[in-house]
């Protein structure tokens, strides 16, 4: 699965071979101060291409209704080129979608950030905890608007997360508005995310999202993804490029 | 060292700079559109590819059978918008605009953005290559639309 263009940010790669380096080299270990340990192979309970909204149906507005029939019916076509770059270009499914990775993840819990290493297309996610040095990249406006815009946003921006009890509760906004919120689903630049993410026991992960765009939905709505616990396994290596047959046949993102 | 036995030599660093530089004039070159040339359109915004040091718009234009087409012009880096106070959320995917564009000389559909009139009613103007002009006038055109 894939966002834009077939280009990966430098900042992507960079925590892609951290994090794979960070494997390598370190023992798992989450700080002492973190309720709760997160860490560790996860992969998705029950493979799904779209998430499951609560109360049945996502509550779009005209804008987004337009848009999901098209890309439903550009799917029929098999016209992936037309709305869903991941599939088509191999480009990063960006977020929400990355959590509907059918490969598997490994959560690292450091102190000031956690870290999301994805088996597929070796794509990761970083979620900062308040200590994390890399600046998010945010190009500063100020002398042009006199606030601190995020001028392009990123399939997968820099999350902002924090502890309520045994809950990471993680924030993210600053999106691109081409990359999908599942395999069909549009959002555009306002989308905003809250994942509240817990154990559901030791084996058992639940990811609660909620999502947010008033572009394209009249109001906020949630739903829940559980992954199950995996042996820590090194991931082979797993290309889109490489692995895929033909257009979009391959792509499991 | 004799003059003729250093021709050889020049030659060798005049051919290692061109080896240089040809790749970094040729990436910013305006070279592949006809700048005397602006043709314009009723488009709407498929994809735009926000980068630096140049973007890429995808657009959706009637083509010249009147069916619907598909064409891709290069334009400015996302700071050149936004010293014209545009922000990517002013190009929202299914936009209507008017656009203008200069052609791409080997006749394909396609070219460069030379200007895009957004919903609102404003207008963005190519600082880079728009002819005749520098990046100062255009900019103070742009100050007097707003």
């Amino acid at each position: 699965m894939n966002i834009t263009g077939a280009a990966r940010s430098p900042s992507s790669i960079g925590w892609a071979l951290c994090l794979a380096m960070a494997a390598a080299v370190l023992p798992a270990r989450a700080p002492a101060a973190d309720p709760v340990n997160l860490e560790g192979t996860w992969k998705i309970s029950a493979p799904q291409l779209a998430f499951r909204p609560e109360g049945g149906s996502i509550p779009f507005t005209d804008i987004g209704r337009k848009r999901y029939a098209q890309n439903k019916s550009n799917l029929a076509k098999r016209a992936y080129e037309e709305y869903d770059y991941a599939t088509a270009r191999c480009a990063s499914p960006g977020l929400p979608r990355l959590m509907l990775t059918q490969g598997r993840f490994r959560i690292w819990q450091r102190r000031g950030w956690v870290g999301f290493q994805f088996e597929w297309n070796r794509l990761a996610r970083e979620v900062d905890m308040g200590n994390l040095t890399q600046p998010q990249l945010r190009v500063a406006a100020n002398s042009l608007f006199g606030q601190d815009d995020v001028i392009v946003g990123r399939a997968v921006p820099i999350s902002k997360g924090h502890w309520e009890g045994d809950t990471l509760v993680v924030a993210t906004e600053g999106f691109q508005n081409n990359t999908l919120i599942d395999n069909l689903v549009p959002h555009g630049y306002d989308l905003k995310t809250t994942e509240r993410i817990r154990l559901q026991g030791a084996n058992t992960l639940e990811d609660r999202i909620t999502i947010e765009d008033p572009r394209y939905f009249t109001r906020p709505w949630q739903t829940v993804v559980t992954y199950q616990r995996q042996p820590d396994d090194p991931f082979p290596e797993n290309v889109c490029l490489v692995t895929r047959t033909t257009e979009g046949a391959a792509v499991k993102p | 060292m004799s003059k003729r036995a250093a021709h050889p030599m020049r030659f060798g660093w005049a051919m290692l700079a061109m080896a240089i530089t040809a790749p970094l004039w040729a990436h910013h070159s305006a070279a592949g559109y006809d700048l005397t040339k602006t043709l314009s359109a009723q488009a709407t915004l498929k994809e735009f590819r926000w980068g630096a040091p140049h973007s890429a718009a995808v657009f959706t234009i009637k083509g010249p059978d009147g069916k619907p087409e598909d064409m891709t012009v290069a334009c400015g880096s996302p700071a050149m918008f936004v010293k014209q106070g545009f922000m990517p959320k002013d190009f929202q995917i299914g936009d209507k605009m008017e656009i203008t564009w200069h052609p791409a000389i080997s006749g394909h559909l396609g070219g460069m953005l030379a200007s895009a009139k957004v919903p609102n009613g404003r207008v963005f103007k190519d600082v880079e290559f728009a002819p005749g002009l520098t990046p100062s006038d255009v900019l103070k055109q742009a100050d007097t639309a707003k």
